[in-house]
């Protein structure tokens, strides 16, 4: 693959020293990972709203889908984040900072997952 | 070259596999968009189709890289999708 050319290279790019070019790419598949994980989020999101019946609770199916969507938002942001810094401490030689973005993704499926549960139990119209 | 433990394939693999992502969203937009007469939802198919499209020529030149404005791109393509995706699905 090519190397960044200078235009596309952000000040933090130029500092430091270049890392190991296999760190780089993991760092670049994890990235991936979290836009995959945030497509498949919006997907969800849209599908609950236009094809699962409606529960009898009003709205719901629109709530689970904002959150849905919220969380995919979120991962892809998260995700950019997560690179971006990954790749400046590679670079500066830092450790390497690890968020909270696994643990809000995993929790926000996790509540949607039993809302849903619920929901389902519940009965519907 | 040489590519111990096969990285640089295996990143070609993830952003073919990013490609398809796309692509399956556009195909489940434009279905969706095409059922409710959804405008909204088409463009945003097509903005995801055209991401797609752009990642799989990318990945198959391997021209496609990490860096500050691409993975800002690719960043904002999702969150328009995203939107898009949302805007028309609740306005049923």
């Amino acid at each position: 693959m090519r190397a960044v050319s200078a235009r596309n290279r952000s000040r933090w790019q130029d500092e430091g020293e270049d890392p190991d070019y296999r760190y780089s790419l993991a760092n670049e598949r994890t990235f991936l990972a979290w836009i995959r994980t945030s497509l498949s989020l919006i997907a969800a999101a849209v599908a609950v709203i236009q094809l699962v019946p409606s529960f009898r609770i009003a709205g719901s199916r629109e709530v689970l889908g904002i959150v849905l969507a919220a969380t995919g938002f979120a991962a892809a942001v998260l995700g950019y984040l997560r690179w971006a810094s990954t790749e400046k401490a590679m670079r500066l030689r830092e450790p390497i900072r690890y968020g909270n973005g696994l643990l809000f993704v995993s929790t926000a499926i996790a509540v949607v997952g039993l809302a849903v549960l619920l929901l389902a139990l519940v009965g519907r119209p | 070259m040489s590519d111990p433990g096969a990285a640089r394939q295996r990143t070609r693999l993830a952003w073919q596999r990013t490609s398809i992502s796309f692509l399956a969203l556009a195909g489940l937009l434009l279905r969706l968009g095409l059922s409710h007469a959804s405008g909204i939802e088409v463009a945003a198919a097509a903005a995801a189709l055209l991401t797609g499209a752009g990642l799989a020529f990318g990945a198959r030149t391997g021209s496609v890289r990490a860096s500050v404005p691409g993975c800002g791109l690719l960043l904002g393509c999702v969150l328009l999708i995203g939107t898009l995706s949302m805007a028309g699905a609740l306005r049923g």
